[in-house]
């Protein structure tokens, strides 16, 4: 059973569905407490195991069941003999047999009801070489189990399927945003957009705690009792490092051409909101308008078009970011602090009005810094009507942003304390 | 096979019976789910639509397993000291003040500044030391001998940052106290997390644990717990409560009726000594299953077709 549950992990992690080694082991002891009898508590147990959003139950279970119904030839049941059943493909006999033996002892027989443990160790007595294993083991036990199985080419079908997904994830983070997908596909793109950035997200959690646990302040505190009058200093006062949120503001290009790139970049936003005290949003196409409250509560993809048919947007006038800005340094520098970042996305095309970079330099010394992300190809900036090195200068980070990688180094800058 | 273990659960259908004798009713999905936490020990992360039943599961839980429920709350800006420890630090000073002449006594025959300060840090400890300590639930989680439950609600109210220390508790269930050193479970609680899902949950949060999602019950599910739960219902008027309620959770209402509200509903049509759901009788009550107006009256005109 094990070399076919780690064939079935490949291909749920070929699938984008993201499992950790962790994960995998939880799954293998949970298959080892319930046995493999019913094939629905097998299937409840992986995904309780493997499957961490309720939004993946979908994806897993279709998975499931393709994999768990296709053909298999009679494999070993018992024996440290690889007996290779396959069709004479490519055989490495041996590391094998030690490697995959201790973990890949299948037990074909119903597990004992209760599997017993020790009360310190999570691990059932029926994986004791597992419970006792460090973590180097394990993995290398892994290893040797994925070695055997690519070795015995268990499913020809279920390998062409794990590469050719294998193959997607690699290509994953290249995938250009600004070409054309299908419904479905779209969805799926939301959500890795928005797994990029909670992973993010908890990496700043991290920091910004590690910087609220203030040491005891025993100066300031003996200062206070003797203010108060009493001897006994009553209130204690403690030394805090103030890491504060930065307040964001994003003004996002929506006309045609950038459109769905504004997309990702807006849910991107939206999933990182927690992180700043503030986020303040417009879109623009030759005017800015305002829609923090709807953005805020907005619901992906829904709400998208919502956003676009603003009442005052002209969505279907020409692309005006000298205007904007102009328009920006009028009504926005009173709030803007050191605090603020803004962020702009946007392809600089100018439809040869005047650039007014002046009121671009004004934003940028009421503010922290400016980041402008560019959905085009760096070699295409200043041709035609693009102005890119007009702004430029008045920008800390001017970064393409076609892919799903670059969207993550956009994301990396914006938490930058 | 140690005390720890929890004995009277040794199988999925087990679960599922055990469950169902307190009155629980539950699926496949649910029993596995706790039948794995239970037996290697995991915590539980459990999704879900308000109302379905997430704590109550954590209750049901403990009570099967004869484990004491510890409950920790969360809220936005819940903290460390709100949910780990606090040093008790009113009762300490009141210490300080009542021993004031046994440590006049004790300090008479020093005879600098430098002996007496040397021989009060020899008697620190007794102002640090678990008396003076206020442990909070997950402390009490810990240190307590019994078998526990700890039931950790709602924790995507709670903040990131509160995520990331829970991180570090749940993983090894060991706390470093400063002033005592490091307190160890002595036995690991079985930890049931609920989320209602209105934010999403750390990527490492998610790994330690295993997922449950409850959505609402199916017919025939709702339709055995109505029965179970609220005695001299009539089958029949069972039926149509029960029916309505899914057919209500069809229609695109603000808030969906959740499995406590269909409770409510059948209780009261019960005291009222309903027998059959009449339009009338619907136009009257409605409002205790649905609690927005727009709801309730979409409802009522949905249903009347």
């Amino acid at each position: 059973m094990t070399p076919r549950l780690v064939a079935f992990m490949r291909l749920l992690r070929a699938e984008g569905l993201p499992l950790s080694v962790a994960e995998s082991l939880d799954a293998f002891h949970g298959v080892d407490c319930v046995g493999v009898q019913d094939r629905e508590v097998l299937r409840l147990t992986l995904r309780t195991a493997l499957i961490k959003s309720q939004h993946d139950f979908a994806t897993f279970d279709a998975l499931f069941e393709r994999f768990f119904s296709m053909p298999r030839q009679r494999r070993r049941r018992r024996g440290p003999q690889p007996a290779p059943a396959s069709t004479g493909t490519g055989e490495r006999p041996a590391p094998q047999p030690q490697g995959a033996s201790p973990v890949a002892q299948p037990q074909p027989q119903p597990v004992q009801p209760v599997a017993g443990q020790r009360s310190a160790q999570q691990a059932p007595q029926d994986a004791p070489t597992v419970a006792e294993a460090t973590q180097g083991q394990i993995l290398q036990e892994l290893a040797a189990l994925e070695q055997a199985w690519q070795a015995q080419v268990a499913n020809p079908q279920a390998t062409r399927l794990a590469v050719a997904a294998e193959h997607a994830e690699a290509v994953r983070l290249q995938t250009r945003l600004d070409r054309p997908f299908p419904p479905d596909h779209l969805a799926n793109m939301y959500r890795e957009v928005e797994r990029l950035a909670t992973r993010l997200l908890s990496r700043q959690a991290l920091r910004t705690r590690r910087a609220h646990a203030g040491r005891f302040d025993l100066r300031r505190t003996v200062l206070r009792g003797l203010r108060s009058g009493t001897e006994v200093p009553f209130t204690l006062a403690y030394r805090r490092r103030k890491i504060s949120k930065l307040r964001l503001v994003v003004l996002c290009d929506v006309s045609g051409s950038v459109w769905q790139v504004s997309t990702f970049l807006l849910k991107l936003v939206h999933t990182l909101q927690t992180a700043f005290a503030s986020v303040r949003s417009l879109v623009f196409v030759n005017t800015a308008v305002e829609v923090t409250e709807l953005f805020r509560r907005m619901r992906f993809p829904d709400d998208l078009d919502a956003l676009r048919h603003y009442p005052q947007l002209n969505l279907f006038g020409f692309s005006d970011f000298g205007r904007v800005f102009y328009q920006c340094a009028q009504d926005m520098l009173g709030d803007l602090t050191r605090d603020t970042v803004v962020l702009i996305l946007g392809d600089a095309r100018n439809n040869a009005f005047d650039p007014q970079a002046w009121a671009l330099a004004e934003v940028r010394q009421h503010c922290r810094r400016i980041i402008w992300l560019n959905p085009e190809l760096r070699r295409e900036w200043d041709s035609g009507d693009s102005v890119m090195s007009a702004y430029a200068p008045y920008c800390e980070h001017v970064i393409e942003c076609w892919t799903l990688g670059h969207l993550a180094q956009a994301a990396e800058l914006l938490l930058q304390p | 096979m140690t005390s720890s273990t929890v004995p009277r659960l040794s199988s999925v259908n087990e679960v599922i019976t055990q469950f169902a004798a307190v009155d629980y009713v539950c699926g496949k999905e649910t029993a596995t789910a706790v039948f794995l936490m239970t037996q290697l020990q995991r915590p539980l992360l459990v999704e879900g639509p308000p109302g379905v039943g997430k704590t109550e599961l954590a209750k049901v839980l403990a009570q099967t397993t004869e484990a004491q429920l510890i409950r920790l709350q969360c809220y936005e800006g819940l903290d460390e000291s709100k949910a780990l420890y606090e040093w008790e630090y009113s009762k300490q000073l009141l210490y300080v003040q009542m021993l004031k002449e046994q440590l006049g006594t004790l300090l008479a025959n020093t005879s600098s500044l430098n002996d007496a300060v040397a021989l009060l840090q020899r008697q620190e400890s007794a102002f640090f030391s678990q008396h003076f300590l206020l442990p909070r639930p997950l402390l009490q989680a810990i240190i307590t001998p019994r078998r526990t439950v700890l039931l950790i609600d709602e924790i995507d109210r709670a903040d990131q940052e509160f995520e990331a220390f829970l991180l570090e508790v749940l993983s090894d269930f060991q706390v470093s106290i400063p002033e005592l050193g490091t307190l160890q479970a002595n036995q690991r609680p079985l930890v049931i997390l609920t989320s209602n899902a209105t934010r999403n949950l750390s990527e490492a949060l998610k790994r330690r644990c295993f997922y449950l999602y409850i959505d609402h019950p199916t017919l025939a599910v709702e339709l055995q717990i109505v029965q179970r739960k609220v005695p001299g219902l009539d089958t029949r008027l069972a039926t149509q409560i029960v029916q309505f309620v899914q057919r209500v959770r069809q229609m695109s209402v603000r808030k969906p009726p959740s499995i406590s509200e269909t409770l409510d509903w059948a209780l009261a049509l019960v005291v009222l000594g309903a027998s059959v759901l009449s339009r009338e009788l619907l136009v009257d009550t409605l409002n205790i299953l649905l609690k927005d107006k727009e709801d309730i009256a979409r409802a009522l005109r949905e249903s009347g077709r």
